[in-house]
């Protein structure tokens, strides 16, 4: 039987802050070039069928204080003000761009899997070379962001 | 081929809404209405890309005097903009639509597989949320 070699293309999952995940896609028996050869080919039309679109939404802002003096819920009571607003700006097809990526990579048979990001107190000061082949998620691996600027997997009973 | 399958315990996780409302055309797979709907998108924010306005309004004090001014900054290419994405759906055939979410006791314990290609409506049409986003099923189809 062949080795099932498997393949992780990693992305950092949209969080609002620090990252504690990583997101990619998994599939047995494919070299690394051919999934992320897949995965380009996969954005590439993700991207061309759900080209961004800007649109903006207006949010009516609540009261705006002003010296800390009493104002009485009326408006314009003196020194804050009821009113104001902010603009948010996104992209409306950046979700349907996500799906289709998915879609698309679940046809060519692969998983989306989910990898946690190591947390000091499992790397404790320890070095660890990236995993090759990228295994299913484990108990034992988690992600690192890599020197070079990408993200590797390591497996935390193995280091250096 | 593989299906997705949709049980009942992955529905009403966060009921509250009981029906939804989407732009709906009989015959459309959800990719093609996808599509459509993304292509509309790009075509009314091309047309009517962001135009902000800023407006200043007096702040008054308790006896009506003016104390000041308050900006306020709003988009006059929002409302246009949506407007000429509803209206390029609806040249394109499609229809705003409401859909119910499937009751606990529609579903009873079975399961469906999701509709790939848009029915017409009909009451044994329902929708259904899941992990992987919200899917509409026909009850008179269990697996």
């Amino acid at each position: 039987m062949r080795t099932a070699a498997l393949f992780v293309i990693l992305g950092i999952s949209i969080t609002a802050c620090s990252p504690t995940s990583y997101s990619g896609f998994a599939k047995s028996g494919v070299s690394r070039e051919t999934a992320s050869r897949d995965d380009t080919s996969c954005s590439v039309e993700a991207n061309r069928l759900f080209p961004s679109a800007t649109f903006t939404t207006t949010v009516y802002g609540g009261y705006h204080g002003g010296y800390g003096g009493y104002v009485g819920g009326s408006w314009g009571g003196y020194p804050g003000y009821y009113g104001g607003n902010h603009i948010q700006t996104r992209d409306v097809n950046a979700g349907m761009r996500a799906e289709h990526r998915r879609d698309c990579m679940s046809l060519k048979g692969y998983s989306a899997v989910t990898h946690p990001v190591c947390t000091e107190q499992q790397l404790a000061g320890r070095q660890y070379t990236p995993v090759k082949g990228a295994p299913k998620p484990a108990p034992n691996l988690c992600a690192i962001r890599a020197q070079s600027g990408g993200v590797a997997l390591v497996d935390l009973n193995k280091p250096v | 081929m593989k299906h997705a399958f949709v049980t009942g315990c992955l529905m009403l996780a966060l009921s509250g809404c009981t029906e939804f409302s989407t732009m709906y055309q009989p015959g459309k797979t959800k990719t093609e209405r996808n599509v459509d709907q993304a292509q509309c998108n790009r075509f009314a924010s091309d047309t009517y890309p962001p135009r902000i306005v800023t407006d200043w309004w007096p702040i008054y004090s308790a006896d009506g005097r003016v104390i000041g001014q308050r900006p306020e900054s709003y988009d006059i290419n929002e409302g246009p903009r949506y407007t000429a994405a509803r209206n390029c759906m609806k040249e394109r055939g499609y229809a705003r639509v409401t859909i119910p979410y499937c009751k606990d006791e529609q579903i009873s314990g079975r399961s469906y597989a999701p509709i790939t290609v848009a029915p017409e409506l009909s009451p044994n049409i329902c929708g259904l949320r899941t992990e992987n986003g919200r899917v509409i099923i026909d009850l008179n189809k269990p697996l």
